[in-house]
């Protein structure tokens, strides 16, 4: 068991097989050896380490992706952003949740999720009108009217006819 | 809610008709109804913890009527709602106050309230029009009465019950209006409405009482566990009807929301647009200018795009885009410069993606590009047809060369002078250069149409030429050492003869000199002589056996084909002939020059096409297929295209030499075509079609029923064709681009660009300067003396430098190199 220590002082127990989904973690497991020294997340607090722990839980045991895997990967990625269904409904969270558990992923490197993680932030801008992105995500529309109209005219031939 | 104003509620004035003899129609107004504040919080809050506390109410939310019971229309008013959000004026300042009859026009039933008009009596009642004097008269009328603008501006909490009863006109509820807050809500049904007070023009019902009690609740609320917290407020949300929880959903969500692409790290940003498809990018990037910033100069997610999309071609054709949009800004910014607070650009690989998928999709999906036909040069053979700067530049047997408008067909400029047939066009930005069966190279200026050089040397028909613009290539030392330069150090002109020899040229910039051959008319005088006196001229170079046919040069490359079955590898900085690659066994009628494959192809009349190596001087594939003259070959990054005069065109992969496709739906010898990544154009007989170039298949016919396509040119949203239709020659214009594709950027389909400026810094070691810059001098003196004839006497004897002057020129360009 691997005892874990968040940002907000809550502390976690772990199977190593676990936890090892992270591979910061794994990495300090493998440098530090076999030790009951907590683990300080200072990253990462509990109510997001809860669901991260829940991820890798679900996901314990399957093969993490090598190095090399993960380089041939991006070179012909795919543009896929299906996301299985078990996976789908753990990251269906409030955006603020999503956020943190995106942030926590990369910070712990569990590559895994942070894909689930940026596919859900990428289906969320998919298909939709600026106006329905900045309504989503509250964001400013900042151009003048010119601005606007000159990017909308630049952007124009992307649109499907 | 802001802390210093509390929410309160406005009367709708009451208005009472009494019909007597005459009609008499009384409005009273009330002042607003404080409500009390709510408590501020106990202690500092964390607003990372409550994310909702200084968030706003939706307006909705901060101004809304009420109806009481007894068909009283109040309204709701949060303090801090902006006069110009209300849609309506209200009069009278705090207090009591009335809203307007026609504000509620919708309101049928209008309530008279009697005991208030028989009060304040006819007086008040005229002041339909004048409601803020009304108000004001309420205060100053009502003595027995706190006066409610008073009251309003009381301090702390206006206990409500405190109010004096059921006294007019203040418009409060009687005391039984407000029990203990705890004892209404949520448990207890309010029991105001139980006895309500005649007089009161509202009576104490669920919303007041609720309203008053809200405070208290709060602060009960705010001392509750989390858990409970939640379960009062589920609770609470399951009795709440759908519109209610969407208000709540439109308040809650934008507090949850992130803005992903600008909080998140950079890297993880990239990730996560990775995942989006073009379209998705292109909307996302018209969401804020942060957004903009971040989508359209990421250099990499464009790439990838470009790659995944099939649409990067390699080579060096993006980098080569990519210099020539810069250079374009450049230029811009010296021309106009931009205003600092202006949007930023774009990468140029977003530009670059945007032009090659117009590129694809409307050459293939415009069914009606825009065409415009017109006749010109009569009936003779159009020999050479470019498409450069907006200008369609067309060359003739008819020894003209003219320009055309490619929007209106309005021929521009005709360019008049050659004494023979034009064989050989190209131009760079507003510089034409042209051969001729008249054995002379002649420059044009082709904003004014002039004719500003004339260069004479070769001894018969200038059939070949090519521009060579200085770019950066690899040059290779002794030992294996390879290093970029630039070459060549300005822009040269090559040109190749039918008198078996090619000669370097350096090309005139605007504003230099300029020189003509002496006598083009004299055809007794030896043109050799003249090259040499010509300060343009650099070198010529012998070796072909026979007519040099065709040349392609890049860099300090040049390839060249000729009727003696050879082809020949010069560098066009010292002259050296560093190849003679012999293998056709017939005329060479075609070359191209594969720089970054380091090799170049041939295509000859013994129906082979020959790919050589640069390096080593091999024959590398021998592509064989053909059954007549190979006469055409066209390269792109990943396609070579020959075409023949056995009626078809073949593609070939040009780092394998394997055959591609086939294009055989041709009836005639290919006269002419071009191609580009997406798709290949030609003409023949009776035709001229596009044909898909991945698959081989035709995509349609641009022109049928003629008699012959003399020339084809494309480039980005421009098709334009010469053809010969019952004895007259007629250009053809299409515009592929729809009204959005204004700034669709085209690329060259040759891979040559036209942007860059060359500064005069870079030719300073160059030796070609030193004579052109001898000649400026030259025209200096002149210029002095004022004598035309002596002009020209004076330039015959500066221009001609004794042998010692000639060696003492070089000796200085070397010097110059150390």
């Amino acid at each position: 068991m691997v005892l874990l220590v968040t940002s907000d002082n809550e502390q976690f127990t772990a199977d190593k097989e676990v936890v090892e989904r992270s591979v910061l973690i794994k990495n300090m497991l493998e440098d530090v050896g076999e030790s009951d020294q907590p683990i300080p997340l200072p990253n990462v607090s509990s109510s997001v380490l809860k669901k991260v722990l829940e991820y890798c839980e679900h996901h314990r045991g399957e093969p993490l992706p090598s190095a090399d895997a993960d380089q041939n990967q991006d070179e012909t990625r795919k543009r896929t952003t299906d996301i299985s269904e078990w996976d789908q409904k753990f990251i269906t969270v409030d955006q603020e949740m999503l956020f943190e558990i995106i942030l926590a992923a990369n910070y712990l490197d569990i590559k895994s999720l942070l894909d689930v993680g940026c596919k859900t932030v990428a289906n969320m801008i998919k298909g939709k009108t600026p106006e329905e992105i900045r309504k989503l995500f509250n964001i400013v529309n900042d151009f003048t009217p010119e601005e606007e109209a000159q990017i909308k005219k630049e952007n124009e031939w992307a649109e499907d006819r | 809610m802001s802390a210093n104003q509390r929410p309160y509620l406005v009367l709708q004035p009451s208005v009472s008709t009494t019909k007597v003899i005459t009609t008499t129609t009384t409005t009273t107004t009330y002042a607003p109804i404080p409500l009390p504040s709510l408590p501020p919080p106990l202690s500092p809050k964390d607003p990372k913890l409550y994310p909702l506390l200084d968030a706003p109410l939706p307006q909705s939310l901060r101004h809304f009527p009420l109806v009481f019971p007894n068909g009283t229309h109040a309204t709701f008013r949060d303090g801090d709602v902006p006069e110009e959000e209300v849609e309506s004026e209200y009069v009278g300042g705090s207090g009591w106050k009335m809203v307007r009859k026609e504000d509620q026009g919708e309101n049928t039933t209008v309530v008279g309230l009697s005991e208030a008009v028989e009060r304040f009596g006819k007086k008040r009642a005229l002041n339909t029009e004048s409601l803020m004097e009304g108000v004001e008269v309420t205060g100053g009328l009502s003595s027995s009465v706190p006066p409610p603008r008073k009251k309003a501006r009381g301090t702390a909490l206006p206990h409500i019950s405190t109010s004096n009863g059921a006294a007019p006109p203040s418009p409060l509820p009687s005391p039984h209006g407000s029990p203990p807050p705890e004892t209404i809500w949520p448990s207890a049904p309010p029991s105001g409405a139980s006895s309500p007070s005649p007089q009161a023009p509202l009576q104490p019902d669920l919303a007041l009482t609720t309203l008053l009690a809200l405070p208290n609740l709060v602060s009960h609320f705010a001392n509750l566990p989390p858990q409970l917290q939640s379960h009062f407020l589920l609770t609470l949300l399951r009795h709440s009807s759908l519109p209610v929880l969407r208000t709540l959903y439109s308040v809650l969500t934008p507090t949850l929301a992130r803005d992903f692409i600008t909080l998140l790290p950079p890297e993880l940003v990239s990730h996560v647009l990775s995942y989006l498809p073009f379209s998705t990018l292109a909307r996302a990037s018209c969401v804020s200018k942060a957004w903009r910033a971040i989508i359209d100069s990421d250099a990499v997610l464009w790439r990838d795009l470009l790659k995944s999309t099939k649409i990067w071609f390699g080579g060096d054709s993006e980098d080569a885009f990519a210099h020539s949009i810069y250079s374009r800004r450049r230029r811009e910014l010296m021309l106009n410069p931009r205003p600092t607070k202006s949007l930023p650009l774009p990468h140029p690989y977003k530009i670059l993606f945007k032009s090659r998928h117009l590129t694809r999709t409307r050459w293939v999906n415009n069914p009606e590009p825009k065409h415009v036909s017109f006749p010109a040069h009569g009936s003779s053979v159009v020999t050479c047809l470019i498409f450069s700067h907006g200008r369609i530049i067309s060359a003739s047997d008819d020894h003209s060369i003219k320009v055309y408008s490619p929007a209106t067909g309005e021929e521009l400029l005709q360019l008049k002078g050659h004494e023979g047939g034009v064989w050989a066009l190209a131009a760079s930005k507003d510089t034409l250069v042209s051969g001729s069966t008249d054995r002379t190279v002649r420059i044009w200026d082709l904003n004014t149409g002039k004719c500003t050089h004339i260069f004479g040397g070769h001894t018969s028909t200038v059939r070949c030429l090519a521009i060579v613009k200085p770019e950066w290539v690899d040059v290779e030392y002794e030992g294996g050492i390879v290093k970029k330069e630039k070459w060549p150090k300005r822009p040269l002109i090559v040109t190749g003869s039918r008198d078996h020899s090619l000669r370097v040229w350096t090309l005139p910039r605007e504003g230099e000199p300029e020189y003509r051959s002496y006598n083009p008319d004299d055809h007794e005088s030896d043109p050799a002589e003249d090259a040499e006196e010509n300060p343009y001229h650099r070198l010529h170079l012998e070796g072909h056996e026979h007519a040099v046919r065709a040349l392609a040069a890049r860099g300090r490359t040049l390839v060249s084909g000729s009727y003696d079955c050879t082809v020949r590898i010069w560098d066009i900085i010292t002259g050296k002939d560093k190849w003679v690659l012999v293998g056709h066994t017939q005329k060479v009628y075609s070359v191209v020059l594969d720089l970054p494959r380091q090799q170049a192809c041939s295509g000859s009349m013994d129906g082979t096409v020959r790919v050589w190596n640069l390096q080593n001087g091999e024959c590398q594939h021998t592509l064989s297929g053909h059954t007549s003259l190979v006469g055409l070959l066209g390269l792109s990054p990943s396609h070579l295209v020959s075409a023949a005069a056995d009626s078809t065109l073949r593609i070939w992969d040009p780092d394998s030499g394997e055959l591609k496709h086939t294009l055989a739906a041709h009836t005639g010898a290919i006269t002419c075509f071009q191609h580009d990544e997406f798709k290949v154009l030609s003409g023949s007989d009776g035709n001229l079609k596009m044909w898909n170039i991945r698959d081989g298949t035709v995509v349609r016919d641009l022109l049928t029923g003629i008699t012959g396509v003399w020339q084809v040119v494309f480039e980005g949203r421009w098709c334009v064709a010469a053809s010969n239709r019952q004895d007259t020659t007629v250009l053809d214009v299409w515009d592929f681009g729809t009204d959005e594709d204004e700034d669709w950027v085209g690329e060259p389909p040759n891979g040559i660009y036209d942007d860059e400026e060359f500064s005069d810094e870079e030719e300073e070691d160059d030796e070609g300067a030193y004579k052109i810059k001898r000649l400026i001098e030259v025209k200096r003196d002149e210029e002095d003396e004022e004598q035309e004839q002596a002009d020209v006497d004076a330039m015959d004897q500066d221009l001609v430098p004794s042998e010692s002057e000639s060696l003492e020129i070089i000796e200085m360009g070397g010097s110059q190199d150390d």
